[in-house]
């Protein structure tokens, strides 16, 4: 440390770099659920006591399979792009699955899971987790087993192949709405 | 000027700079003349203990109630809060830097609680954003952004937990392609500090921490690296060059505990070896597989070690710190090991081969204990030579015949060396 004066501009800018890790990815994801395209998307039934890990949920998809073309190679854990559509209901299904992101419509991008029958594969999306409050966690807990025949649904802001989770909810409330309801 | 003197020259330059004797500048001209203060200055106290997990346990307490999740906080709110704890992290940091750059606990305690912070940052805008779990990136990210305190600040528990840190971003990295061997180039970004540590003062308790963690965050990212077919070898020719390594450097620490690369390679060392002295450990290696599975890099991974091991061989040699070349034998054994189970492919030559290796081993640190009279030593070499009479007894790979006549081979034999010293030490008295 001979030269403090260079120590010292070395630690703002250290400084600087540091602040605008957090401050990017504010900005991208608020950027994302601002301006990004809405999608709403059916949560799967599962095993609570498997869902919920400490404070946060962690989500299935009921639509979690599309298409791919038969001139595209995919190979399991290979990062895929997942072209979306909406169905008469206003949810998200995947109406292909390929290596490159699409031309033109919205697309998320996701890692390849499995191949399953009729030429579909399977893949993982990338908003999976939902983090709560941590004294209402085991309320959710109660509250997912409930609907967990119903199944709810989560709504995602969807840009540049991007998703951010919005809300999710238990029938038409928001959880949180559902869980102070009680 | 002497390091007693030093020592008391910098103890008075706060006081003559507050009393206006010297200004900060002249102050800081003197600091400058003559170099950083002498170790004995900066030993870590009790208060720099103190200071650091004082500073340690805030930011994690910290982060826990941001852990919570206040539900209740809009996006703004919650980022607000996030970035002044790394801003009021940042402050105490400068703080340091600007006005308390001679007390090791204001800089230690500062760096890490800043260390902290950024993790929590950016751990509390994941959550507030739902992120899904991608641990790596987080963790890289963070160590990315901390490892320069280090340097910057000069503080070892950085360094430390930076340490810890890319061990832990090793672990969560799935692949076994090249994303993993990233880890190295990570190490390699501490070994200048280190370097300039263990030339002011290596045997300061600082200092042998940080050996010891970074020996041992070295032998865990090791051990993730990749498979290794050829790792009988590589393990041997990594202990035993760790052990000249501290033989090398670190031959003169007071204790054991301030010995670390002589611990971890001694100790490596002798555990590969009896757990090699089984023949199962042996018995399902086809060697031609093996040979023909390994890759390219891991031949010239041992190549390599094994012509650093003999450079530090030589180097010891010429410093005359050889008292016995069997401890670092060890890799000569193993590759013994592997041409002899070429020609029997049982495993019992190979194995056979190790339990000799280790009763040659135990029998001369005995004797070094004893020439020495240096009683650890020779409670070693008497303790590993219990532990191969005990395994090799209830070692039922060797039948009853053979491993009775080994044993009452060998029992003459010490009975003859007894009788032939005793018959020595006689004729001298008389």
């Amino acid at each position: 440390m001979k030269n403090s004066k260079v120590v010292r501009g070395i630690f703002i800018m250290l400084a600087l770099l540091q602040l605008s890790v957090p401050l990017y990815m504010a900005w991208r994801w608020e950027d994302i659920l601002q301006t990004g395209t809405a999608y709403q998307w059916r949560t799967a039934p599962v095993d609570p006591n498997d869902a919920l890990r400490g404070r946060y949920i962690d989500l299935r998809f009921k639509e979690t399979k599309g298409p791919v073309k038969s001139s595209d190679e995919i190979h399991q854990g290979q990062t895929v792009y997942a072209l979306l559509g909406k169905d008469g209901d206003g949810f998200a299904y995947i109406t292909g699955i390929g290596p490159q992101p699409p031309a033109a419509g919205d697309y998320v991008e996701a890692r390849a899971g499995y191949k399953t029958g009729g030429g579909l594969w399977s893949i993982t999306l990338p908003f999976k987790r939902f983090y709560l409050r941590e004294d209402l966690a085991p309320e959710a807990e109660k509250a997912y087993q409930r609907s967990a025949d119903k199944g709810g649904k989560v709504t995602v802001k969807i840009k540049n192949g991007m998703g951010v989770i919005e809300q999710l909810y238990i029938g038409e409330q928001s959880i949180e709405d559902y869980l102070r309801g009680r | 000027m002497n390091k007693m003197a030093l020592n008391w020259l910098y103890s008075q330059l706060p006081e003559l700079v507050d009393k206006g004797v010297l200004s900060a500048e002249t102050a800081e001209r003197i600091r400058e003349y003559y170099g950083p203060p002498p170790a004995g200055l900066v030993r870590w106290t009790v208060m720099t203990v103190f200071g650091l997990i004082g500073c340690v346990l805030l930011g994690l307490g910290i982060i826990l109630i941001l852990g919570h999740n206040w539900d209740r906080l809009d996006h703004l709110t919650r980022l607000l809060i996030s970035l002044g704890l790394l801003l009021a992290a940042q402050g105490a940091a400068a703080l340091a830097l600007w006005r308390k750059k001679d007390s090791v606990a204001w800089r230690e305690g500062a760096a890490s609680f800043l260390m902290l912070a950024v993790g929590a940052s950016i751990a509390l805008v994941g959550q507030t954003y739902h992120l899904a779990d991608d641990f790596k990136t987080f963790v890289l990210v963070w160590m990315l952004l901390s490892w320069p305190l280090v340097y910057l600040m000069d503080a070892k528990s950085v360094a430390g937990m930076y340490l810890v840190g890319i061990t832990a971003w090793m672990a969560s990295v799935q692949d076994l392609g090249t994303t993993k061997q990233m880890v190295w180039a990570l190490m390699a970004v501490l070994l200048p500090y280190y370097g300039r540590l263990l030339k002011t003062d290596r045997y300061s308790h600082s200092a042998v921490v940080l050996s010891w963690m970074l020996i041992l965050c070295f032998y865990i990212c090791f051990h993730m690296s990749g498979e290794k077919h050829l790792w009988k070898l590589l393990y041997s020719l990594l202990f035993s060059a760790t052990y000249f390594v501290g033989l090398l450097w670190f031959g003169d620490g007071e204790r054991n505990w301030k010995q670390p690369f002589q611990a971890v390679g001694l100790l490596g060392s002798v555990g590969m070896a009896y757990f090699l002295s089984f023949k199962m450990s042996w018995s399902n290696v086809y060697l031609s597989p093996v040979l023909a599975d390994a890759s390219r890099e891991e031949c010239f991974l041992a190549l390599g070690l094994a012509l650093l091991l003999a450079g530090l061989a030589i180097l010891l040699k010429k410093r005359g710190l050889v008292r016995t070349g069997l401890n670092g034998a060890l890799p000569v054994v193993v590759a013994g090991g592997y041409w002899l189970h070429s020609l029997n492919q049982s495993g019992m030559y190979a194995a056979a081969l190790l339990s000799f290796y280790l009763l040659g081993l135990s029998i001369s640190l005995i004797w070094q204990g004893a020439r020495e009279t240096r009683l650890g030593l020779l409670n070693l070499g008497m303790m590993m030579l219990a532990a191969l009479v005990l395994l090799r007894f209830f070692d039922f790979n060797y039948s009853f015949i053979v491993r009775g006549v080994a044993f009452i081979f060998l029992g003459l034999a010490f009975l003859i060396v007894n009788w032939v010293m005793s018959r020595r030490k006689k004729g001298v008295e008389q």
